[in-house]
């Protein structure tokens, strides 16, 4: 509505430079939010990319393997076994309590008379399920009794303790009491204590969830799973081998 | 100044006195809901970065080399939104990635659902497969971020609220 012709010279002078201001005003307010918009960008890139190298610099580099085992998991029985099982685990997880309370004995049955050979992947993704991440805790401690020789037997003492979802889960101090009961010796004690494996935990927890494994317990015979991870599917599979 | 008769300015497609009023008030209350809502997600997923990557593997969408950077950015990414939103910085940038993010998260649930994936969104941490017996809660978790894209959305629309930095960036005082 300005600089309309027909008015005073005065007029419209005014008129155009009240123009020329709220022309300059408004420049100078889309450059400060411009420069506000700009900021916040700056800001998530800066956000996002942090997390990726914290992320990386979490990551184990060397990660200590234990004693029949490989970055994986721990692997009991003999070489030349028709079946190979791979049985991913978490500690903290109620259903691979019934699974072991199931089929444990059978699956050392098979260990014993070479039928099988077992690769157990004692995976964390329950961290959350307890206040002191007993998932992480009891599988690093896991392969403390593996270096001790006693994996299969700590594992079966593990889920027949299993502590309760929420919980505090097992104290290092208990872990070490259940490793003992089983015969492992104060090399393990020791293990535990200093953590030795948790950074294997880790890597074999993530080697599982970049295979698409993200729910325990998950048994494959041969490399196939099974749908549902029972006794009777487990031996028929076994079975078939 | 009253507003009798003749000298009425003109005003419109401004928002009436009362509702110009309120308006500024509900960007700010739907800035802060919007950011608080932020950072409580990332702070949640922050303390386990392994598990955040391990929940966006779960949705079975992203390449094995895009999900760390997801996984991992994304907590950060949320917290330093939340807060941008919080102290009104960059606001509408702010509520147009968030209303980007929340569609993003909106699309990522559905295909989950729709391809009859069972797993805890992992919005707020504990991602990942549900265990048995647990039902899955996508309705709800949908809803949740639908009714958040309108708030941000409402921010995005008119990001100049009460209290912002962007207020006092323009010269208008903080308030």
């Amino acid at each position: 509505m300005t600089a309309k012709t027909g008015k005073s010279g005065p007029q419209r002078a005014r008129a155009v430079a009240a123009a020329k201001l709220a022309q300059q005003k408004a420049a100078e307010r889309r450059r400060k939010s411009l420069i506000a918009g700009g900021i916040a960008v700056v800001v998530l890139i800066a956000a996002t990319v942090i997390g990726v190298a914290i992320y990386n610099s979490q990551k184990p580099v060397q990660v200590a393997i234990p004693r029949g085992g490989d970055s994986t998991g721990v692997t009991l029985g003999k070489s030349g076994a028709k079946a190979h099982l791979d049985l991913y685990v978490d500690y903290q997880c109620p259903h691979c309590k019934e699974f072991e309370d199931q089929a444990g004995a059978q699956i050392t049955k098979w260990i014993a008379d070479g039928t099988a050979r077992v690769t157990y992947h004692p995976i964390a993704i329950l961290d959350n399920a307890s206040t002191t991440q007993y998932s992480t805790r009891a599988s690093a401690a896991s392969a403390c009794a593996a270096d001790a020789g006693k994996f299969a037997e700590f594992t079966t003492a593990l889920f027949a303790q299993q502590p309760a979802e929420g919980s505090a889960g097992i104290s290092d101090a208990g872990l070490t009491t259940i490793g003992k009961s089983v015969g492992a010796g104060d090399t393990f004690a020791q293990c535990v204590k200093a953590g030795k494996y948790r950074s294997w935990t880790t890597k074999l927890t993530d080697l599982a969830s970049q295979k698409g494994i993200t729910s325990t317990p998950t048994v494959l015979v041969n490399g196939k799973q099974l749908d549902q991870p029972t006794l009777a599917n487990l031996t028929a599979a076994v079975q078939k081998a | 100044m009253t507003t009798t008769g003749t000298a009425a300015a003109p005003r419109a497609g401004r928002p009436r006195p009362a509702l110009a009023q309120v308006v500024p008030w509900l960007v700010t209350l739907g800035r802060l809901v919007l950011g608080a809502v932020f950072v409580a997600a990332g702070a949640s997923k922050v303390t386990d970065l392994a598990n955040s990557v391990r929940s966006v593997r779960a949705y079975r969408l992203l390449p094995e080399w895009a999900a760390p950077a997801v996984g991992a950015g994304l907590p950060f990414f949320e917290i330093a939104l939340g807060v941008l939103l919080i102290v009104g910085l960059g606001v509408r940038v702010g509520a147009v990635v968030g209303a980007a993010l929340l569609v993003i998260f909106i699309a990522g649930i559905a295909a989950a659902a729709a391809r009859g994936l069972r797993i805890d969104c992992g919005c707020f941490g504990n991602g990942g497969d549900l265990r048995a017996g647990q039902q899955t809660q996508y309705l709800g978790e949908l809803a949740r971020d639908a009714g958040l894209l309108v708030v941000a959305a409402l921010v995005a629309w008119r990001p100049r609220g009460r209290v912002s930095i962007d207020n006092w960036i323009h010269g208008e005082g903080t308030a």
